[in-house]
Parts: structure tokens; sequence; C-alpha cells
């Protein structure tokens, strides 16, 4: 495979390969007969990048030997991919062509930059492995769908910390809430909570047809968002509901990128900490009180959700034969169940949804607080320091919050003892049975 | 205990967001009090150096009400992280239109900012953070007073930040101790000490608002905490004034427009 990028085009390859490298440690190469992917999937493969540029993109592109499909797919690793687009902001000027050139059983991926003053560079990357991946999601006839310049999500989500690992979407009929997500092991008092709100207006295209609450990584969102500001092109994002994955394209005539992420399944909607509702209504119950439930079960889910993933994905994934993207998406869909399942795969670690129950009950102290402020923080600060008094006066049980279980003592003794109370057990067979450790006391004196 | 207040000026939001942010580049924690007529962003630790930031609620807020705990004490307390106060204002520097602060009891004590941003559609984003603080008793209250010092045995006028800057950022490092004199005539020197030479940079002609002696004032401080001081280069102060209490405490003025006032000490120690 060989091809020439040239002026402003060599930019977006830059660019494209530092959102690659946001994503994941390696990039994947793969030399189609019009086009040319790089892919990446991150660590718990809870994310996964696919920029695809076809053969108008190029000035010039041959796939030549069509035989040899196999040995052209390859896996470098991005950080000597970025070496080579070191300085992107003065490269457009001074670089004109960049020459890729992938030989069949090579065990290098070749870079050739040519610069204005005759100047060539060869940057040599090696080949870590050949194969490839691809994901299985699908593109088109989800539930959601929004469509929205780069530019204004970029303002939208500069409001939120630049740390900010999770975000929260809550999608409405007509405006749209983003949330920082709180993982329940920060402590409410070392964190901020934003929310913003924004309408529809603000949309390219806005089709919502149900009211969602996902959750996703915000890293990779900030680098595709990144990547779509040189594309110049309005982001398109898909998603069902929680759990099933988001995927964003940003597509011109040469360039498609599509970002697949896996999202947080709390198992109902109550992702992170609702902030804004301050009025001792049932809203406020709701609301403020559910997350403090949600907690729990949160902290288990997004390890296993991202964890699980991890898993399914490579076994599946690089065996396959490489097919054109486009059926991928499509055909697959039917046929491999065990591949949709893939970030479905979210599902299944719910059980230990059901074990959440305790008592907690400050919150209902928490609406008496709401119309009396006098004590309101007189009782906080009390609260505070004995971190987290429950009174035992819980009001109206339906909206009783509860906790996780508090922990049992006795679980450790009552598992060791508990085999003596089996009638099976034959203490005979225990190592060391016939040791005394100290003889009988009483009776002989 | 109530607390609300608006901001609707550009300039206002954006004197706001230097002081948060400069707030946040000196300490981690501060204190915030309410009253009446003002509010304050106090930075009180024992080890570190103090400052009191005294905001004129007439200038910068409208709709402005403070509710304490009763009439006798009409003010309020809290105390917060200021990393998270001026990540939360930041966007009132550039695009907001309008902020609504309010002290909110959302699971625990919030000061809530209400932000209107721009848009491109007609109807405005808004931007909602908590930012979670510490509600402090009354009885804690004088914990955070400011240092009564009746007067001062030398005050003048300081040079310019960007000359006070230069000299600072070259001598910062040579040692921890800076000895800070002034004397009568105007003259106020900084001095360094190390093994291999001794530096003092005189600063001449500057005013002398006030001195109790004809004696030259000195004052040895942390290098450090001095040099803390000039991240408040950001509020654009009108005027510096500098007070010496001889071999005790430096305390240095910052004011502008009589709206925004900075108070400054740095405590002296043995030499």
């Amino acid at each position: 495979m060989k091809c020439v990028v040239s002026g402003g085009n060599i930019k977006i390859l830059a660019r494209a390969i530092q959102m690659l490298s946001k994503i994941g440690e390696e990039m994947f190469v793969q030399p189609q007969e019009d086009s040319l992917s790089f892919r990446s999937v991150n660590g718990s493969n809870s994310s996964f990048a696919d920029i695809t540029f076809h053969e108008n993109y190029f000035s010039y592109y041959a796939y030549e030997d069509l035989d040899e499909s196999d040995s052209l797919k390859c896996k470098i690793l991005i950080r000597s991919a970025l070496t080579v687009f070191k300085i992107p902001s003065l490269i457009n000027k001074q670089i004109e062509t960049c020459h890729i050139q992938l030989d069949a059983n090579s065990t290098n991926l070749c870079f050739i930059l040519k610069y204005k003053n005759n100047i060539i560079k060869t940057h040599l990357l090696p080949i870590l492995d050949c194969e490839t991946i691809r994901a299985n999601y699908k593109k088109e006839g989800t539930v959601n769908h929004l469509c929205i310049q780069p530019r204004v999500l970029n303002d939208v989500v500069q409001n939120f910390q630049q740390n900010l690992l999770e975000i929260t979407i809550e999608v409405l009929k007509d405006k749209i809430l983003l949330r920082n997500y709180i993982d329940e092991t920060s402590n409410l008092s070392n964190e901020t909570r934003t929310q913003l709100v924004f309408g529809m207006g603000e949309f390219d295209e806005y089709k919502i047809n149900s009211n969602t609450t996902i959750t996703f990584c915000l890293k990779e969102l900030r680098a595709i968002l990144h990547f779509a500001e040189i594309l110049a092109q309005p982001i398109h994002i898909h998603f069902d509901c929680a759990g099933r994955p988001i995927v964003f394209i940003c597509k011109t005539l040469g360039v498609e990128s599509n970002l697949v992420l896996a999202t947080l399944n709390p198992d109902d909607d109550l992702g992170s900490q609702s902030t804004t509702h301050t009025r001792p209504n049932s809203v406020l119950k709701n609301s403020a009180k559910k997350p403090t439930k949600a907690k729990g079960k949160i902290k288990s889910l997004s390890k296993t959700v991202f964890g699980k993933l991890a898993n399914k994905y490579p076994t599946n994934t690089n065996t396959e034969k490489i097919e054109s993207s486009d059926k991928i998406s499509n055909a697959s869909e039917t046929s491999s169940p065990n591949n949709n399942n893939k970030f479905n795969a979210t599902n299944s670690p719910r059980v230990n949804s059901a074990k959440v129950i305790a008592s907690n009950s400050n919150t209902n102290k928490r609406e008496n607080d709401n119309s009396s402020k006098q004590n309101a923080f007189s009782s906080l600060l009390k609260r505070k320091s004995n971190q987290e008094i429950h009174s035992p006066d819980g009001g109206d049980k339906d909206d009783l919050v509860q906790n996780s279980p508090p922990k049992q003592p006795s679980k450790k003794a009552k598992l060791i003892f508990k085999k003596c109370f089996q009638t099976t057990f034959n203490p005979e067979s225990l190592p060391g049975y016939n040791n005394i450790e100290v003889e009988d006391s009483g009776e002989s004196d | 205990m109530k607390f609300k207040c608006k901001m609707n000026d550009a300039g206002s939001m954006r004197d706001f967001t230097n002081v948060a942010n400069t707030v946040a580049r000196m300490s981690k924690q501060c204190v915030l009090r309410l009253t009446q007529n003002s509010i304050y962003f106090n930075i009180a630790d024992d080890s570190m150096a103090m400052v009191w930031t005294k905001l004129d609620k007439n200038h910068f807020f409208v709709d402005y009400l403070v509710a304490g705990k009763s009439v006798e004490f009409n003010e309020i307390y809290m105390e917060l992280n200021t990393g998270m106060l001026a990540k939360s204002v930041t966007s009132l520097k550039t695009v907001a239109r309008s902020v609504k602060i309010k002290l909110t009891n959302k699971q625990q004590p919030c000061l809530t900012f209400d932000i209107e941003l721009s848009s491109i559609s007609a109807e405005s984003r808004l931007c909602i953070h908590d930012v979670p603080v510490t509600i402090i008793p009354q009885k804690k209250w004088s914990e955070y007073n400011e240092p009564n010092i009746e007067r001062y045995d030398i005050s003048l006028e300081m040079p310019q930040f960007k000359h006070l800057r230069s000299v600072m950022e070259r001598i910062k490092s040579m040692s921890p101790i800076l000895i800070l004199s002034a004397d009568t005539n105007g003259v106020l020197a900084f001095k360094v000490d190390t093994n291999a030479a001794t530096i003092t940079v005189h600063f001449p002609n500057l005013t002398v608002l006030d001195c109790t002696s004809n004696n030259e004032i000195s004052a040895s401080v942390d290098i450090k905490k001095f040099h803390a001081f000039l991240a408040w280069e950001a509020v654009h102060p009108t005027a510096i004034k500098c007070n010496i209490l001889n071999e005790t405490v430096i305390n240095i003025n910052l004011n502008l427009e009589n709206y925004l006032q900075i108070k400054y000490y740095i405590p002296a120690i043995e030499s």
C-alpha cells in the first residue's frame, strides 16, 4: 500500500493521530481497497475510534496487491506515530507531502515527509503485530440522534473541569442537561457539581424519541471534538439508552471518524447527582435522594461494565476476517449475536443492584431543613462532623433512600463455625486434629 | 440563613473572577464572609500569609441579600475550596451574561452559581455550579477577625508591580528571607543575604504617607509569601500601600477604585 497526502490534508492526518493517541496506546492501520483506516481502542475496551481516509482524501492512493490483503493490516505504537507529526502547527507550512508506505510482510510502516526546502524525513515505525480490530455498532437507526457543531459542544464542555472523567447527559424533548458524574468514591464535599442546560436550538438536528440519561467518558469526547474542529463539520451523535454504546460521527467527503463509547448502565437513570432541585417538593425527594442509593451500585458497575467489555472485546474482534467497514456494522448485527452483546455486556453484572437495602433516613431530615433553614445549617454541621448520623424516624417509606447494607462483622466467624453444624462434617478430617494445644482443666484437682 | 446576589456587569464579573483566581493561587481553602455591605475573601492560616479581600456590594452586585442567624449576628461565614470556586467562575470572565450567587442546601450547604451563558440560539445556556461549603458557627467567627493594628511605624506607597516583579523574580530563589526596610525619605529597600553576596535593591522617591519615627523601619519576611502577593497584579489595583511595623508585620494594602480592597499581612520572622 502506498499513498500520498499533501497540503492541508497533512494537518488533518496529524490531528487524527493526535485524537487516536488520546484513546489508546496502539494504532491499528488497516488499508482497504479504496480507503485507509486508523483505529484505536483503549485499555479497558470501553472506547473505540476509527478514522477512515477515503481515496479522494489522498492525492495518490494505491492498494496494489489485493491478494495479500491479510498481510497488510498492522498494529503500531501510537507514540511512534505521534513523533512523526510532533509539531502539527508548523507542518502544514513546511511539509509539502507525506507518503505512507506499507509493504506486505514488512516490519516497518514507513512515513516519508517531504519538506519545502528539499529535506526528506523518513520515519520507520516498527510494526508490533499483524492484526486488526473492528467494533460492532450500529450507526443508523438509533432511538436518539443529535447533530451539533463541534465548536458549540466544545464551548459547552469547557464549563466542566478539565480533569473531569465522566459526564452525564440527560436528553429531554426540548433541551439537554449535562452534569458531571460524581463517583461514589469521592466525598460529596470535595466536588463541585455542575449542571448545564442548553436548548435544542443549538443543534443542527435534534431527534429525541425517548428521554434518556447516559454517562460516558469525557476525555474521548474531548478528543473527537478537537479533531472535528479541523474538519469543520457537525458531529452526529447516535445513542439509544444507558448501557448501550454512544456513537459520535464526524465526516467530510474524504475523512470519516467514528468514536464509540461505552456508557454506564446504572440500572436506571440516576447516574449522577442531580444538584439543581432546591424546592422541597416531591421532585427533590426523588432527585436528591436517589443518588445516595445509586452510589453503592455504580461503583461496582463502572468497574464491571468496562471490565466486562475488556474481556469480550479483543477475543471477538481480533480473530475475525476483515470485511469492508460498511458491511460490518450492518451485516454482523444479526449474524453474530455474541458480538451484539459486546457493549450490551454491561447488562449482566446487574445482579448486585437488588441487594442495596438499608436504613438511611437523614434524607427525611433534609426536607425539614429546607422548610426551616435556621436549623438547617447547625444540623448540617453536626451531620458533617459525625459523618452522616442516621435518625431512625423514616417518614414516607416510598421515597426512603436505601443505603447499601451495613457490613456484617460476624460474617467471617459465621463462615468458620458454620462447618461445625454441617451433618456431614467430620472433625477428624482436619489436619492437626489430634494435637492438643491446651490440656483439659479442672476436675483432676 | 440566607444569601443571594446577582452580577450583571461584565466588569464586575471579570473582577470577581480575578479575585477568585488569585485567592485560589494563594491558598487551598478560604473563608468567605458575607456582611450587609460587603463580601470578604479571607485567607487565614497560622502558617500562611493572611489576606483580607473586601468587595463592595454596591459596585459588584444587584439584589444583594444577606440574612444571618439573627439580627445581632447578621453575617455568614463559610469555608470553601478555592480551587473549586475559581474553576466554577472561569466562564464569568468571557462568555457569561449574568450570574446569580446564592447559598443553597442541596444535601449539604452549597454556594450555587447560576450562570447564564451566551449561546448561538435565542435561549441562553444555563450553567449551574454547586460548590460545597462549610458554614462556620458564630462562636468561631472571632478566629477570622482581621488583626487589629492601630498604627504602623511607617506607611508608604509601593513601586509599580512591573518593577517589583522583575526584582522579585531574580531574588526570590537566592534566599528564603527578604528584609524589607523603609525610611522617611521614601526609600524602600529589598535586601537578600546569601553566603556569597548581599543584594539590596532601593526604590527611591516613594511618597511617605505616615510615619512614627525618623529611624529606618525594617522587617524580615518569608520571601515566598512576599512573592505570592505579586499575584494580585491580576486585579489591576489602582493604589498600593505598604505598611511596616518594625520587625513585627508587613501589611500591603491594594485598592481598586475603593470597591475592591485587599489587605495582605506578612508576619515578620526572626532574621
